[in-house]
């Protein structure tokens, strides 16, 4: 190889190397601003201002979707496989999410289902989609994808007149609390909607 | 040796293409295992509104605020659409040609249109999947990325059985694994890090709740309840493993017990958790990086065959590797 094209492939991976960089710090600094980590003597505020340096260079910070230099960061970044951080199961394990649809019949019979699919792999696709359901703090759309669960969840249920959706964690014993004889898990309901055939818009929080 | 000639041999080390061939027949694998095991999900996963679990359209509606540029499985509906195709048959199709081009990575057959093919295919559908995607998925996209960009070498391929002349340059193949090699360091330094803040992995607890949280709990919390007692141990080796194998995975001395401690951590993930893709991609990308390593005599016939390549420079830096 000549010199001249190692330099240049030294330039890719330098450029490679540092966007790999930049969105791991700036996964890092969204826990440590979100406050899902304390740093003691450190305010998130701190966090919040560093954290403008990487979501500068990525493009993020800017709301207009035309932003070019955006575009084209994240075409490359998710091309590569390298637009998120890894902090996976970090910093800590939060409770897993669950959804459950209450399906009423009209002769007042009720059977309850999870959304689900055939294989062991979907199942697992279908689990992470509802861990990221819980994430959002935006309303309107844990509602639309919960909705949409609910709506593959009547096909198989075509005779209920309503469902109702309970959204919430399921948390196991902790090992003190498994130490102390407790074995079975705690279901904490969220989020409880109600979905009526006759009118798909009628879903109401109730909690 | 001056600073430029340092460098250059660091990430210009000759390498046979034994890390390369096992990076492909390991995605590969990996592709098929996917395709395989999404096979009765496919469509309710994919498919738009109404017909799916979801909506492929809201999740690549949602993917086009990033950008319109990356791939998606919407595109393949659409072309398929022209030829009179419906959605469901695009969609099979599109899992058809996964399925194939992983069966073409693992014989090495058209090596470089099969390594497209697949990276193509699954960031469509990863990318299409919006919410149903995890850590798994991407850590593909980087491996079949990077086979599509590393000069594929012929050893344990049909391309090479059919066409023995000609030898991918090796410093080409050397800076290709140094990108992935490299590439690894960061991913363990930042996962590391990133425990390290969270109490949870000092004192067990985290652990504990990844084996008996649903859905990787795997084992009856009766069985993990008898192994408390290790638990914080073991999660402070993980918080100590990760962060160091940026630094203890390139001396020759640390390198085995590092790779072992790691590639035991996946497997444990994998059987435990039953993060089965999850644990076998990690275990090749590891393989391929720092397992697999570089066969003199290989270097020696690439050097004949190579041009570029001076065979005194390759063999002083395949001494030093």
């Amino acid at each position: 190889m000549s010199a001249a094209s190692r330099r240049v492939f030294l330039a890719c991976l330098a450029l490679h190397l540092t966007l790999i960089f930049v969105v791991s710090v700036h996964e890092t600094f969204w826990l440590l601003k979100r406050g899902v980590v304390t740093i003691i003597g450190v305010h998130s505020s701190a966090w919040e201002s560093l954290d403008r340096i990487p979501e500068t260079m990525l493009g993020a910070g800017g709301s207009s979707s035309r932003n070019l230099w955006k575009i084209v960061v994240a075409t490359y970044t998710n091309a590569a496989g390298i637009e998120v951080g890894y902090g996976y199961f970090a910093p800590n394990i939060p409770a897993a999410s669950a959804l459950v649809f209450e399906c009423h019949y009209p002769d007042g019979r009720v059977e309850y289902e999870k959304p689900n699919l055939q294989g062991e792999a979907g199942q697992f696709r279908v689990s992470t989609l509802v861990d990221q359901i819980d994430r959002t703090d935006y309303d309107r759309w844990r509602i639309a994808l919960i909705k949409l669960l609910a709506r593959s969840t009547w096909k198989r249920h075509p005779d209920a007149v309503m469902l109702r959706a309970f959204f919430g964690k399921i948390s196991p014993p902790t090992m003190a609390e498994y130490g102390a004889g407790k074995r079975e898990e705690t279901f904490t309901c969220l989020y409880v909607y109600d979905f009526r055939r006759e009118t798909s818009e009628s879903e109401k929080p109730r909690l | 040796m001056n600073r430029r000639a340092r460098t250059f041999a660091f990430f210009f080390p000759a390498e046979s293409g034994g890390w390369l061939s096992a990076l492909r027949i390991g995605m590969g694998l990996v592709v098929v295992s996917e395709a395989w095991t999404l096979h009765a999900d496919w469509n309710a996963l994919f498919a738009g509104t109404g017909k799916g679990l979801v909506s492929r359209e809201l999740f690549e509606g949602l993917l086009s605020t990033q950008s319109p540029l990356i791939p998606r499985l919407g595109w393949l509906v659409w072309i398929g659409q022209r030829f009179g195709l419906t959605e469901e048959t695009a969609l099979a199709f599109a899992w058809l040609l996964l399925l194939g081009a992983g069966v073409c990575l693992i014989a090495g057959f058209f090596s470089r249109p099969a390594a497209i093919v697949a990276w193509f295919l699954q960031l469509a559908a990863a990318k299409t999947g919006g919410l149903f995607t995890y850590g798994a998925d991407n850590f593909i996209t980087i491996g079949l990325c990077y086979l599509v960009l590393a000069p594929f070498p012929k050893p344990w391929s049909w391309d090479g059985w059919k066409d023995a002349t000609g030898f991918a340059n090796p410093e080409r193949l050397g800076f290709h694994r140094r990108i992935l090699q490299l590439h690894l360091c960061l991913i363990y330094f930042f996962s590391g890090l990133t425990k390290c803040l969270g109490a949870g992995w000092w004192n067990g607890e985290n652990l504990w709740r990844a084996l008996t949280s649903p859905p990787f709990a795997k084992l009856p919390i009766e069985i993990v309840g008898t192994v408390i007692p290790l638990l914080p141990a073991i999660g402070i080796v993980i918080c100590l493993l990760e962060p160091s194998y940026a630094f203890l995975i390139w001396p020759s001395w640390s390198r085995r017990p590092v790779l072992a401690g790691i590639c035991a951590m996946h497997l444990a993930i994998g059987l435990l958790m039953g993060m089965y893709l999850f644990a076998l991609v990690m275990l090749i990308l590891n393989l391929a990086a720092f397992g697999v390593a570089g066969s003199r005599r290989e270097i020696g016939d690439a050097a004949e065959t190579a041009p570029t390549t001076r065979v005194s420079q390759i063999a002083r830096q395949s001494g030093r590797e």
